[in-house]
């Protein structure tokens, strides 16, 4: 079974994607609502996937991203944002996350991002 | 690599091969049949040699017997014939049993005479042999005798001459057999010789054919490969060159691939992109940002980790406006990039990009979007307006006809100087401000926000520093005409739900009719009430004060149909200034002991055949100090001068236009504009104004309409 965490500062969207991986697939769920709380959190429990907010305030997602990389180089990092700031997406892209799902997001939308990050997983 | 290539083409390598094999190997054969044949030529000649010998050893045994005869010395011709004998003796022997003749080979090598001599030659040999020994036993000691002086003469002479004896008996028959050995020696070369030739013959027949099946067989494969690769490339060609969209295969280095679609050039109007750094391209097309964020987009498609599905939309280059130069000037474009990946053998090797022209397309979007955004605006305008009472409406149309007609007027007006263009921004502006009442009068909020940035565009015309000119009312003349097709559409729709009225038939028969009619003072009982109670809520709720509205005194029946336009826009100035100035909010009411809600009443009466409008309010009255420090702030005169003016004075100020108290502008006052407009439009009437005040009670506006004006009324 694999692990995934969620860092989103919204309760509401940690919920839907966890409601939305849970129903799509097994995985276990950890979660986080800033960036603090998902280092302490990744450092304990090594999750195989990550989905991170870029847009939550106080945190330079990049910077995590990076962190969490040097943590464990074969985690799988979707980062989630608002399409205003692409910049910052293909950074934080080029620093290891894997994809970039835009905000708001559908179920589907998710539900796919989410089976293509795992099916590297598979290959892996 | 080279595993590679032989392997695709190992046939035409094997065939290759064989006939490199082939002609090696005739080579090969060449090579040892030249020497062969040297050894064969030299035993030829070794055996043909045999018959001379024989000749000249007979010759010598006779010059020998001779010496012997006449007792001469001997020796030498002993030694003479030694010669022949050995040779003859020695070449016989080696033919018969094989042997190496030293010295005899070519080149100083030894000569081998192999056993195939010796079987060949049987028969000639073994008769040579046989005639030989008995020859030679006789002759051995004539040769041996030139070594040795004690020899007996008496016997030597006796041995020569039955050598000669023999010789006589047997030369032919010994020259025969040796002269036979030759022929038969020359012959077994010959025969070699041919079947060397055969093998070479076959060898070289070989090869050639060999030649002509790789000639033939594979180049017609080669000839076949290449020209489906041709037709392929060829068929490649045409799509490139049809294609729409530009086409192009990008290398991790950036680099524009040598294969591009035609219409890259006429995306771009250039002519060649190959090997083009596509950072190059992009350059002096877009930002700074958008390049460099474009490059790191790119970097991170070429990493095979990342997800190409989950980067689509972070794509920096969708539908980005661009420049281009041509014809001598620029032009802008919407162009789309997209990215897919391109694998080989597995391994990510280029990205293919795909450019498209989406400019129709964008200005298509921009154009529905901006006509739905009109569609809205006018949805909320007709909403709006269905609220507003029919009459009421009609009214303002009515009004609103006229005023733009003057502003059409005013903008068509030919204007040479500044002063010119100024007084045109003015008088537009007053006519917008007039208009903008009326609008917030009835209700009708979409046509009064138009109106409010309409007149910001005229307030920003009248701010210009520097000079006006036609070109500056452009956007006025916008507004005036979309206002005037709105207005248009608005008395269509009217008429419309008039008309259905009437259809349904009722009651309303008798308002429907004076609704349309315009001639008579068109309103109904109610309007003038509904116009000034919407007007008192809406200002008063603005402004945040509670304002009763009495209209006990107030017959709107007085006021005649000529006079009704002004002394409506009259009314309403006043009461908005009395809200927006002289009325004190109910804080300040309750501490000076007033009720909290404040009174504006309006009456009409007549006095001395003179009608009479009155506006008051029971507010903080007109104040003076505030028009004191206005004019210290805004006019030329000086502070003593300001001192010394009386109320009545400071009270014209008022009316003077561009004068306000206000230190902000909001919809209802502060653009110090209404109570001059006010002045102007009732001494155009013939009215007279006159206000009252008293500090903290009340301020009154008087109008007084002259007989000659409302005589003109009918009841």
């Amino acid at each position: 079974m694999k692990k995934m965490m969620i860092v989103d500062d919204s309760m509401v969207i940690r919920r839907k994607i966890e409601r939305c991986a849970i129903l799509n697939e097994d995985l276990h769920i950890v979660s986080a609502a800033d960036g603090a709380e998902a280092i302490e959190v990744f450092e304990r429990e090594m999750p195989d996937i990550v989905t991170m907010d870029l847009t939550m305030p106080k945190i330079d997602g990049v910077e995590c991203v990076k962190y969490l990389m040097t943590m464990k180089s074969d985690v799988h990092i979707l980062v989630v944002s608002a399409l205003k700031d692409k910049a910052t997406a293909i950074e934080a892209i080029k620093n290891g996350a894997e994809g970039f799902l835009s905000k708001p997001f559908s179920d589907e939308a998710l539900t796919e991002a989410l089976h293509e990050l795992l099916s590297t997983e598979a290959n892996a | 690599m080279w595993r590679m290539v032989i392997g695709k083409y190992k046939e035409v390598v094997a065939a290759i091969a064989l006939f490199i094999a082939l002609d090696a190997g005739v080579l090969l054969l060449n090579f040892y049949t030249s020497y062969q044949i040297a050894d064969d030529t030299h035993a030829i000649q070794l055996a043909s040699r045999q018959a001379m010998l024989s000749q000249r050893i007979l010759q010598n045994i006779y010059q020998v017997r001779d010496d012997l005869r006449e007792n001469r010395d001997f020796d030498t011709d002993a030694i003479k014939l030694a010669i022949p004998y050995k040779q003859f003796d020695e070449v016989l022997d080696s033919f018969i049993y094989g042997g190496a003749l030293i010295g005899q080979g070519q080149g100083n090598d030894s000569l081998l005479i192999g056993d195939d001599y010796q079987v060949l030659s049987d028969t000639h040999l073994k008769e040579a042999e046989r005639l030989w020994r008995p020859y030679r036993r006789l002759i051995s000691p004539l040769v041996y005798a030139g070594y040795d002086s004690d020899t007996d003469r008496v016997e030597l002479l006796h041995r020569a001459n039955a050598a000669i004896e023999y010789a006589r008996e047997h030369g032919d028959q010994l020259l025969e057999s040796v002269q036979g050995f030759a022929v038969a020696v020359e012959n077994k070369a010959q025969r070699k010789a041919e079947r060397l030739r055969y093998i070479q013959a076959i060898g070289i027949t070989l090869a050639v054919l060999n030649f002509f099946l790789i000639l033939f067989h594979f180049l017609r494969k080669l000839g076949q490969s290449d020209s489906k690769a041709e037709k392929a490339q060829a068929e490649t060609r045409e799509i490139l060159n049809t294609v729409n969209d530009g086409l192009f295969l990008l290398g991790n280095d950036y680099r524009i691939g040598t294969q591009y679609s035609a219409s890259m050039c006429t995306l771009f109007k250039r002519k060649n992109f190959r090997n083009e750094s596509f950072m190059t391209l992009l350059k002096p097309l877009v930002s700074e940002k958008i390049l460099s964020v474009a490059q790191d987009y790119i970097d991170v498609l070429f990493n095979e980790r990342v997800k190409s599905n989950l980067m689509k939309e972070l794509n920096p280059l969708k539908e980005i406006e661009i420049s281009l130069y041509e014809d001598g000037q620029f032009t802008t474009h919407y162009f789309n990039f997209d990215f897919s990946r391109v694998y080989e053998n597995g391994q990510l090797i280029h990205l293919l990009v795909t450019v498209t022209d989406v400019t129709k397309e964008i200005e298509l979007k921009r154009q529905l979007e901006q006509s739905e955004q009109r569609a809205s605006q006018e949805l909320e305008l007709m909403l709006s307006v269905m609220h507003v009472d029919n009459a009421l409406l009609l009214d303002f149309l009515q009004g609103m006809d006229v005023t733009l007609k003057k502003m059409n007027e005013q903008l068509e007006e030919p204007a040479f100087k500044e002063k010119h263009y100024r007084k045109k921004v003015d008088k537009i502006y007053r006519l917008t401000h007039r208009l903008k009442g009326d609008a917030a009068a009835i209700g009708l909020s979409a046509f009064e926000n138009r109106l409010h940035s309409m007149e910001d565009n005229l307030s920003q015309l009248r701010d210009q520093p520097h000079g006006l000119e036609g070109n500056d009312f452009l956007t006025t003349a916008v507004h005036v005409n979309n206002l005037m097709s709105t207005a248009v559409s608005i008395k269509i729709m009217v008429e419309r739900f008039s008309n259905l009225k009437g259809i349904a038939g009722g009651d309303e028969s008798g308002t429907s009719e004076r609704m349309i009619n315009p001639k008579t003072s068109s309103l109904s009982p109610s309007p003038w009430q509904t116009l000034l109670g919407n007007l008192v809520t809406e200002v008063s709720k603005d402004y945040g004060k509670q304002v009763r509205l009495d209209l006990s005194r107030f017959n709107h029946r007085l006021i005649p149909f000529s006079a009704s336009d002004t002394v409506k826009d009259t009314l309403i100035q006043f009461i908005r200034n009395a809200i927006a100035h002289g009325l004190e909010d109910t804080p300040s009411r309750l501490q000076q002991g007033k009720s909290p809600v404040g009174t504006i009443s309006v009456c009409t009466r007549f006095d001395n055949g003179e009608l009479i409008l009155e506006v008051k309010d029971d507010g903080r009255g007109i104040d003076f100090e505030a028009v004191r420090s206005r004019l210290r702030e805004k006019s030329k005169l000086t502070d003593a001068q300001i001192a010394q003016l009386t109320p009545s004075e400071l009270i014209r100020f008022l009316f003077k236009p561009g004068f306000t108290t206000c230190s902000s502008i909001d919809r209802h006052a502060g653009r110090g504009v209404g109570l001059d407009l006010v002045k102007e439009s009732l001494d155009e009437l013939g009215a007279s104004l006159s206000v009252g005040s008293k500090s903290h009670r009340f301020t009154e506006f008087k109008i007084r309409l002259p007989a000659h004006v409302h005589q003109g009324f009918v009841a």
